[in-house]
């Protein structure tokens, strides 16, 4: 069954658990924006990537999140995602589900040349900032889940540091550009400050 | 084939209820939990490559300001100026390159895993020369690791002895390596031409070649298949060296082994040279083949190869002996009619390597061919390096540290950028391109063709032209 929802049987809590790819302080020196570099270029550069890898983490386990294993998209502390289609109305939907809605509209994105270009020259749009905070937001969601449901997958397949680096990753660059509200992480308020807690200084 | 086994860590699970339904996780997941794994490692390891390359060349770019004495409004406008290189750069990493993207004109090579034709980026109309590898023909030879090798010494040997690589990217069924295009053909073309080089001509290609060589000892990497086919010449004449372990490579594992095989053929033929004429014809009415074959020809490659008790950097230094003696006679010493008879005068060079007597080559050519051509021990090259064949009276009067900007030996005839006089022609093949569509690297669908994709991980490269560090080394 899945976890309940006491802090002691968060599995990724436990410090067995924590460990990460990459130390925080090298974390944090890869990610400030390089001196007069374009700040949107530099964005896109790593939001491409995010979302490659969530896939992927996601692709790993995706054979045991189910309709059945997940009927909602549920993450840590009760909370339930709800999709909201393009009207604006909220829809039910099994975990699979909603992160299929996700990823679809993730990914036209990028793929959009008039969203992400990747051609020599060709601007970014007006609003790319706003582009860029929903598709963190969605990243978060589907992160969430993950961990909620399927934390100990990723420790049978041995690929939780893994997942925690890029969470750590994602977490601590989002937080520097600003591109997600801090309640909409508070889910994994525990799990961030767990592990962002060592007070490593930026190195240059 | 480099280590890519499946992760199965199993580390403190028990007690621990799991979503999934049995804990046994099938292949499929383990598999694809393998790829993640293996993505993400190396995107983090280059992600902070980068970041040092980057802080490098923003370091560079202070100091050099600063010994040039700029006002500080000037560093400003060069600070501007760098960070938008920066920010091109970051934008041409994140361009997914595709063959549409390059519009192929002709084929001027072959070699036994894929070919190489001359294309042109029909954005800023460049020209390149293109090589592609089949997929799946590397991975049931094995050939990953060596496909790997010869990107690799193509990205680290930024510098002027070795073809110098722009792009590499694949889809679904290929690899593509997009290099400079070399002019000038390889030097099996000219030799096929010519019959036989004057010894001054001799004397600038073998030095050429030999500090290429030993700029790619330098950098750590043993070439292990110099030959004339993988000496390039660009326009001015001047010599490259390419293909790295990439299909001869391949070809070679194949090969030490296949001619292993031969020791215990028995060989009755008898060591004494033919007469030089019909050794020549003889020589040239197969080469061409041979050079396109996957077997390949033991011609080149030094005796301890073919033993078990190892190698080192001098092995190129063999190699480059034998072709010196092609060079100055018409065809190298070894050449047989068949590879098994090869092999056996290669391990037998000591009876069978003999100048033919009505060919006049001077005594300080034959005196260094015989010190590349000898015992690895022995061997010219195999303590000093470079320094140590550099003091051979063959060399006499050569410029060593100015042979690039002289005027080549042989004056390359080309009329544009594009031209391929230099190259055999090759039947008109169907120039497009057999190839999967969308690049693999961000699609997540399943690997239907059999193999597992990321063995080719992390085979993307896109050079950042103008503020890689020259002469690195
Ligand atoms: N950058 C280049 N510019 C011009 N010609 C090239 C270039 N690279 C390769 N060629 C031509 O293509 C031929 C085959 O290239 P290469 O040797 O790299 O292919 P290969 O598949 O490795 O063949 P082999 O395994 O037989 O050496 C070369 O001999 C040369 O004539």
């Amino acid at each position: 069954g899945l976890p309940s929802e006491d802090s002691s049987s968060k599995l990724y809590l436990n410090h067995m658990y924590l460990h990460r790819l990459l130390k925080n302080n090298h974390l944090r020196q890869i990610i400030p924006l390089p001196s007069q570099v374009d700040l949107n270029e530099w964005l896109a550069t790593h939001i491409i990537p995010f979302f490659n890898h969530v896939n992927l983490l996601y692709g790993a386990i995706s054979g045991y999140c189910t309709a059945s294993t997940c009927p909602h998209m549920s993450a840590p502390n009760g909370m339930i995602y709800m999709w909201s289609d393009d009207k604006g109305r909220k829809l039910k939907s099994s975990a699979p589900q909603y992160i299929d809605f996700a990823t679809t509209s993730v990914e036209r994105m990028l793929k959009d040349e008039t969203v992400f270009p990747s051609k020599h020259g060709l601007p970014f749009p007006q609003n790319f900032d706003v582009i860029t905070r929903k598709i963190q937001r969605q990243l978060f969601f589907i992160l969430a889940h993950l961990y909620h449901a399927h934390f100990d997958l990723y420790v049978q397949l041995g690929i939780f540091h893994h997942l925690n680096g890029l969470f750590a990753h994602f977490v601590l660059f989002s937080q520097h550009f600003n591109l997600i509200e801090p309640r909409e992480m508070d889910v994994l308020r525990d799990l961030i400050d767990k592990l962002l807690a060592d007070n490593d200084v930026i190195k240059e | 084939m480099e280590p890519m086994m499946k992760t199965y860590d199993m580390m403190g699970i028990t007690g621990i209820h799991t979503s999934a339904s049995t804990s046994q996780l099938n292949d499929h997941t383990v598999d694809k939990a393998t790829k993640a794994k293996l993505t993400l490692e190396s995107y983090y390891s280059n992600l902070i490559d980068q970041h040092h390359d980057r802080q490098n060349r923003f370091r560079q770019l202070e100091k050099s300001m600063d010994d040039e004495n700029l006002s500080e409004t000037q560093k400003a406008e060069k600070r501007v100026q760098h960070a938008t290189k920066e920010t091109e750069y970051l934008r041409l990493k994140r361009s997914r390159l595709i063959v549409e993207d390059f519009e192929p004109l002709r084929v001027i090579g072959k070699g036994a895993f894929g070919e190489v034709r001359l294309v042109q980026k029909k954005d800023t109309g460049h020209i390149f020369a293109m090589k592609v590898l089949r997929k799946a023909d590397m991975v049931e030879r094995e050939q990953v690791a060596h496909v790997r090798a010869e990107r690799d010494v193509l990205v680290e040997a930024d510098h002027q002895w070795v073809v110098k690589m722009y792009y590499s990217f694949q889809d679904t069924v290929n690899l593509y390596l997009v290099m400079e295009f070399l002019p000038g053909g390889d030097l099996m073309t000219l030799l096929m031409k010519k019959d036989i080089l004057s010894e001054e001509a001799t004397q600038f290609y073998i030095s050429e070649a030999a500090l290429a060589i030993e700029s790619i000892h330098k950098l750590g990497f043993i070439h292990r298949d110099i030959k004339p086919d993988n000496l390039l010449l660009d326009s001015k004449g001047h010599l490259k060296l390419s293909d790295f372990g990439l299909c001869t490579g391949l070809k070679k594992s194949h090969q030490t082994v296949y001619y292993r095989d031969l020791q215990t053929s028995k060989f009755a033929g008898d060591l004494s040279p033919l007469d030089s004429r019909r050794r020549a014809e003889s020589w040239k009415r197969n080469r061409r083949a041979l050079a396109h074959s996957t077997v390949g020809t033991p011609d080149y490659i030094a005796p301890e190869m073919f033993g078990n008790a190892g190698y080192t950097a001098a092995c190129d230094w063999w190699s480059l002996g034998v072709i010196m003696y092609e060079m100055l006679i018409g065809y190298p010493p070894f050449c047989s009619e068949t590879a098994a008879e090869t092999y056996h005068k290669v391990l037998h060079w000591r009876e069978s390597l003999i100048f033919p007597p009505e060919i006049p080559v001077s005594d300080v050519a034959k005196d260094l061919i015989k010190k590349f051509c000898c015992d690895q021990a022995h061997r010219l090259g195999s303590q000093r390096g470079l320094n140590e064949i550099q003091e051979h009276v063959f060399f006499h009067g050569i410029d060593w540290n100015h042979l690039r900007d002289r005027p080549a030996a042989i004056n390359i005839d080309v009329k544009s950028i594009d031209d391929t006089a230099n190259f055999d022609d090759f039947p008109e093949v169907d120039l497009r391109i057999p190839c999967g569509g969308a690049p693999t690297s961000t699609s997540t669908a399943g690997d239907s063709s059999g193999y597992k994709d990321w063995v080719f991980l992390n085979y993307t490269f896109k050079r950042f032209e103008g503020l890689t560090p020259r002469n690195a080394i």
